[in-house]
C-alpha cells in the first residue's frame, strides 16, 4: 500500500475477530479488576498484585494488537518499548523515597 | 588480517541494521514514526505523574481517602462504589474497539463506514469527556475537594486526581477534535487522492494510547 516504506510487516492486518476478541478481552480483564475491587478481596496485597496484573496484561493487549506494535519491524518495538522501562527505575527510587519522607513526617510533625 | 565478523542472533542483527542505518532508523512512513515518538514523550510525561502520585500517596500521613467511597454512585439508595469510573472505563474500551474497526475498514479502503466508526469513536470520547465533566463539578463543588485539601483525608489527593485525569482529560478531548478532522478528511476524500490511508492509523494509534493510559490511572488510582 505504501510504496517502498517497508510498511509490509506493519500491514499484515488481522482479520476483524481479533481486534473483536482483544476488545473482549479487555472488557473482561476491567471487570475482574473492578470486582476485586468492589468485593475488596483480602489480602490487600494480593488485590493489588491482581490488578496490576491484570492492567500490565490489558496494556499489551492494546499496545501489540490495537497500535498493532507485534506487527512492526524490531527497530521501532525496541525504540519504543525500552524508554518506559527506564521509568521503573524513577519509580524504584521514589517508592523508598517516599516511605523515608513519610517516616520523617511522622517523626517531626506527629502523624495519626 | 584477520577479518572480524560479529555473529548476532537473527533479531538482533535486524534490530542493528535498522538503527545503524545511513537513510531513516524506521522504515515506517514519517507519520507513523512521529506518532510513535510523540506518544513515547507523553509516555514519560504520565510516567512522571503516576510516580509523583505513587511518592505523594506513600509520603502522605493522613489517611488516603478511599476512592471507593469517593467515586461512589447511589442506586436506589444504595451506595455502589465507583460505578461511574466503571461505566467511564466501559466507554472509553469501546471506544478503542471502535477505532480498530475504523483503522480496518480504513485499510479496506472503505470511505463511509471508516467514517462511521472515527465518528463513533469522537462520540464516545465526548461521552467519556462528559461524565468526567461531571465528575470533577460533584467532586468540588459537593464534595469540596481542592487541589491543595479535601474533607476525606490525606491533601496530596487534590492535586494528584486534578493533575492525572486533568491531564488525561485533556487529551481525551484534543482526540475527539482530531478524529473528527480525520473523519471529515474521509469523507471529503482527502485520503484517496493522497493514495493512503495511513492518516486514520496515525489517529488510531493516539486514541488507543489514550485509553492504555487510562488503564493505569484506572488501576493506579482508582482501585489501589
Amino acid at each position: 500500500m505504501e510504496r517502498g516504506s517497508g510498511m509490509a510487516r506493519g500491514e499484515q492486518h488481522q482479520s476483524i475477530g481479533v481486534y473483536l476478541a482483544v476488545w473482549g478481552l479487555l472488557f473482561v480483564l476491567s471487570a475482574i479488576s473492578y470486582l476485586l475491587d468492589y468485593f475488596q478481596v483480602e489480602p490487600i496485597g494480593l488485590r493489588r498484585f491482581l490488578i496490576t496484573v491484570f492492567a500490565l496484561l490489558k496494556a499489551g493487549l492494546i499496545v501489540a494488537y490495537f497500535m498493532h506494535l507485534r506487527f512492526e519491524r524490531l527497530g521501532l518495538v525496541y525504540a519504543i518499548l525500552l524508554p518506559p522501562l527506564l521509568l521503573l527505575a524513577l519509580v524504584a527510587i521514589l517508592v523508598p523515597e517516599g516511605r523515608y519522607v513519610a517516616a520523617v513526617r511522622q517523626l517531626f510533625f506527629g502523624g495519626p | 588480517m584477520e577479518e572480524r565478523t560479529l555473529r548476532l542472533p537473527r533479531f538482533l542483527a535486524y534490530l542493528a541494521q535498522d538503527w545503524t542505518s545511513d537513510l531513516a532508523t524506521f522504515k515506517v512512513v514519517w507519520a507513523k514514526a512521529m506518532m510513535w515518538i510523540f506518544l513515547l514523550s507523553d509516555t514519560f510525561i504520565f510516567g512522571c505523574f503516576l510516580a509523583a502520585y505513587a511518592a505523594a500517596r506513600l509520603s502522605a500521613t493522613e489517611p488516603w481517602p478511599d476512592a471507593g467511597k469517593v467515586f461512589a454512585l447511589h442506586l436506589g439508595g444504595q451506595e455502589v462504589p465507583l460505578l461511574l469510573i466503571a461505566i467511564m472505563t466501559v466507554i472509553l474500551i469501546s471506544s478503542s474497539g471502535t477505532m480498530a474497526i475504523a483503522v480496518y475498514h480504513a485499510y479496506n479502503r472503505n470511505k463511509p463506514y471508516t467514517a462511521l466508526f472515527l465518528g463513533l469513536t469522537a462520540l464516545l470520547g465526548l461521552t467519556f469527556v462528559g461524565m468526567q465533566a461531571y465528575e470533577w463539578t460533584h467532586l468540588i463543588k459537593d464534595l469540596g475537594f481542592r487541589p491543595w485539601g479535601n474533607p476525606m483525608g490525606a491533601a496530596q489527593f487534590g492535586a494528584s486526581f486534578f493533575m492525572l485525569t486533568g491531564f488525561h482529560g485533556l487529551h481525551v478531548t484534543a482526540g475527539v477534535i482530531y478524529l473528527t478532522a480525520v473523519a471529515v478528511r474521509v469523507l471529503k476524500g482527502v485520503y484517496d487522492r493522497a493514495g493512503s490511508y495511513v492518516g486514520v492509523e496515525v489517529a488510531g494509534l493516539y486514541w488507543h494510547f489514550v485509553d492504555l493510559v487510562w488503564v493505569f490511572i484506572f488501576a493506579f488510582f482508582y482501585l489501589f
